[in-house]
């Protein structure tokens, strides 16, 4: 098998996998028993209840994304930029909500505060809906902007500290040269948040989400839940225009040699300390605390008993799913980074664009697509829930493998080629295990996210097959609440365990930089 | 990498035919709540020595999840048995032709209200639809149609009639009632500032909460409160004579037509449909109301043969309920 041949390979079953079930789904929302037709369309536009859910998602995103791009500048700033106590630690803290799945922390929240009064009546609805997802989705900016903040020249900020001092060298320095990861940031906080099911809908909030979810769920009625689900796929395809301009900018307006330059917070250093330690309590503590409170040690002992056999086959899925994601992840970032076919760009494109779909478009498309009778092997059994988590998850370890391979010297290849190497013999010998720190890495991560999926899992999981995220779901109606509690207790601890596991494993690695 | 590739192919192999591993077993989708119908779908296994593969209906697209499986795989049917919590899904089903007729021997006494007249379905463990009200309460309210007395202007709540069972009695108002009845009803709900909680559990919570001096919910949101010791209390409406009676709503339990395991499928049907089955249900959390005449359950709840209860057709409810949503979407926008 030649390499042109492997990377043909892997993006035709990329484009079997993923965008067939997407273009079969569009594609049918265009004929009815006559023929053509645009009604569905015309319906949606005439539709106002969609209309002003689409709106209040909007103003839920928006929000989200302004008050996480806002703190997770300054909390960047704050945490990598300053000798601030215990700074990797609270990295590490204001991490774990984006690791385990929303609803576990809008439950927490739930837990802590109940329907009634001032603040409980506030978590259901807007406010609740839009300080969860801000919880969940801050360490995007985060850390995105304190990756960023790394490349800053740091000759510039020298240079303008000669003539002022930090607060005015951030503002005309620092800050505007992070104005590509911050709109980053801000369009992937914006996508994740719009395109939320769970935490909007455990919180009663409306949105153009659980309207299609609801076509689908409430209506029987495919055809119009593909139509309801389109504006999504519009606006990802704006957000990845939007993208390519900031992304292209990032290649040449932040650069640097230089170690980043650190501010002295004097008086300021326990003060702003203990901000943090208040800031990390509320987001990440009380919800957690609402959780262990409501648990007890017996019915935590009865859910693991009882949830054994689901804890188990979560991790089995977790395991397969993080393997063929990591193998995948490899081989897609072997095609873009070293461009083996014309396609690549438009392969690492379709890999983005089906990342940003939300879960249950890729969950109704798997269905329309893999239930017949011919591909049963794969829709009535377990593999349909392997194809969606490799179909939604690839983006993320193919951009981590994509790293490693970047960081490869290009003489290292060449320099095998000029000694006759074969490309599988470049590619064995060579390139992976210069890369097996990332892989490891994409492992972990694709393990995570595999475990906190709830809805593709729960749209297409085979009979007598679950996982944990959706057990949880499935408790909610009616469970008692020590039980939900420590159900989610576990989670967290399937989640938080491999973490810790990663985080010392790639310590002694090359990739873990404490900078 | 070969060696890498080989193990994936065989976890492919291994994850693909597992599933299928089983030949005594029997699919079951269920909108009963998973805490409540586990249980008894445990005892089945053991009782019968058949494995149950089942797939529950999460709480956020309760009633209706695997309602859309059933109808995806219409043409490659994955389930055998369907466990719905109310018979208008059932008959949803039935009048798209994903049923297969049983007429199960155990279910003959039975009333015939609660089954399809083709044997498409047959109903079991009720909920009814009652008044939960503040403790203490003078007057409590004995029809629905006291959510329009002006006394009670801005004091009551109902769920929202897009979702669930409140769909379902709107549906049986309207094919008792007739249209133009219903929707006066419904105006004069509106006109009386009736609060819209987004589910029954809610407007439980409402009354609990004082927030509300009466909703209209199913049976086991009230039984709930009660149990946790909220200060609520039950009125049945419409008992009088040439009143409506209780709108009940069984849950139902059918067969798929072309079900892999239909043998499996039978007998997992008779075990739901058995008083023994029955009394568990009545006595668990979610309290529901045996159909099997003599069936010992509960003292918070009355049987079935001392209620009146609404005579309706399910099949006419199905049908109008289809035909409600866009009405009943416009009534909630105003």
């Amino acid at each position: 098998m030649s390499e042109k041949q492997l990377s043909y390979g892997v993006i035709a079953l990329v484009a079997l996998l993923g965008l067939g079930p997407i273009a079969y789904m569009v594609g049918s929302t265009f004929f009815d028993s006559s023929g053509f037709t645009v009604s569905g369309y015309t319906r949606l536009l005439e539709d106002a209840v969609f209309w002003k859910h689409a709106a209040n998602s909007f103003v839920l995103a928006l929000t989200v994304a302004s008050a996480a791009i806002l703190s997770g500048l300054f909390l960047a700033l704050l945490l990598t930029k300053t000798h601030l106590y215990m700074r990797y630690l609270f990295l590490l803290v204001l991490l774990v909500p984006l690791l385990i799945p929303p609803y576990i922390l809008a439950y927490g929240w739930y837990a802590l505060l109940g329907r009634e009064g001032l603040l409980g009546g506030l978590l259901f609805g807007f406010w609740g809906s839009a300080f969860v997802l801000y919880s969940v989705y801050l360490p995007i900016p985060l850390f995105i902007t304190a990756l960023f903040l790394r490349k800053v020249d740091a000759g510039l900020e020298e240079a303008g500290l000669l003539v002022c001092n930090w607060r005015c060298v951030l503002r005309g320095i620092t800050v505007p040269l992070l104005a590509p990861s911050l709109g980053l940031s801000f369009l992937l906080v914006f996508i994740l948040s719009i395109s939320e099911l769970s935490v909007p809908q455990f919180l009663h909030y409306d949105t153009f989400v659980i309207e299609s979810f609801t076509q689908f769920s409430a209506f029987y009625d495919f055809k119009t839940a593909t139509v309801y689900a389109m504006p999504l796929v519009i606006i990802v395809f704006a957000v990845l225009w939007g993208m390519q301009g900031l992304l292209s900018k990032t290649r040449y307006r932040v650069s640097s040699h230089k170690k980043m330059l650190m501010i002295t917070l004097g008086k300021m250093r326990w003060m702003l300390f203990l901000g943090v330690v208040l800031f990390v309590a509320v987001i990440v503590g009380l919800p957690l605390a609402g959780l262990v409170m409501q648990s007890t040690l017996s019915s935590f002992i009865h859910a693991v008993s009882e949830a054994l056999p689901v804890i188990s086959s979560t991790l089995i899925y977790g395991a397969m799913g993080a393997t063929l994601l990591t193998l995948f992840g490899f081989l897609s970032a072997h095609i873009i980074v070293y461009r083996t076919t014309r396609l690549w760009s438009l392969f690492e494109k379709s890999v983005l664009l089906i990342f940003m779909l939300s879960s249950t478009v890729i969950g109704i498309g798997l269905i329309l697509f893999w239930n017949h009778p011919a591909t049963n092997i794969v829709y009535a059994t377990a593999v349909i829930i392997l194809i969606g988590y490799l179909v939604k998850y690839l983006l993320l370890t193919t951009e981590i493998s994509a790293l490693s391979l970047r960081q490869i010297p290009a003489s290292f290849i060449e320099s095998a080629q000029l000694s006759g190497a074969s490309w599988s013999q470049r590619l064995l010998l060579i390139i992976l295990p210069l890369a097996k720190e990332s892989l490891l890495l994409a492992w972990g991560v694709g393990f995570i996210f595999v475990l906190r999926e709830s809805t593709i899992t729960m749209l297409v999981a085979p009979p007598g097959e679950t996982t944990l995220s959706v057990y949880i779901l499935t408790q909610m109606a009616n469970g008692a609440p020590a039980h939900i509690a420590s159900l989610c207790l576990i989670m967290l601890t399937l989640v938080l365990l491999p973490l810790a596991l990663l985080i010392y494993r790639l310590k002694k690695g090359t990739l873990y930089d404490r900078t | 990498m070969y060696r890498l590739f080989s193990l994936l192919v065989l976890a492919f192999l291994f994850t693909a035919c597992s599933s299928n591993a089983l030949q005594k077993t029997v699919t079951v989708y269920v909108s009963e709540d998973q805490v409540f119908s586990e249980p008894l779908l445990k005892d089945f296994e053991k009782e019968s020595g058949i494995r149950v593969r089942a797939v529950y209906d999460t709480e956020e697209s309760k009633s209706t999840g695997v309602m859309n499986r059933l109808i995806a795989e219409k043409n490659n049917p994955q389930a055998d048995v369907y466990w719905a919590n109310e018979p208008i899904r059932a008959e949803v089903l039935r009048q798209k032709g994903l049923l297969q007729p049983y007429q199960s021997p155990v279910a003959k006494d039975i009333p015939d209200v609660f089954k399809s007249a083709t044997d498409d379905w047959t109903g079991f463990s009720a909920r009814i639809r009652l008044f939960i009200v503040q403790q203490g309460m003078k007057d409590k309210p004995t029809s629905i149609m006291d959510y329009t007395k002006p006394e009670y202007k801005g004091k009551t709540v109902i769920a929202n009639p897009l979702f669930g069972t409140t769909t379902s009695q709107m549906a049986a108002l309207f094919s008792v009632w007739g249209s133009k009845k219903t929707e006066q009803f419904l105006a004069d709900l509106k006109a009386n500032d009736v609060m819209i909680s987004t589910s029954n559990g809610e407007s439980a919570d409402f009354v609990a909460s004082k927030s509300a001096l009466f909703a209209l919910v199913d049976s086991d949101d009230a039984v709930s409160r009660l149990k946790a010791g909220d200060a609520v209390a039950f009125s049945y409406p419409d008992q009088g004579a040439g009143e409506l009676g209780v709108f009940v709503v069984p849950n139902a339990v059918m067969m798929i037509k072309g079900a892999p395991h239909p043998q499996a499928a039978k007998k997992l049907i008779d075990y739901l449909l058995s008083a023994e089955s029955e009394k568990k249900l009545a006595f668990a959390d979610c309290a529901q109301i045996p159909l099997h005449p003599g069936v010992v359950m509960p003292p918070y709840l009355k049987p079935m043969d001392e209620l009146k209860v609404m005579q309706v057709d399910y099949a006419k409810v199905a049908q109008k309920m289809v035909e409600l949503q866009p009405l009943l979407k416009a009534w909630l926008q105003k």
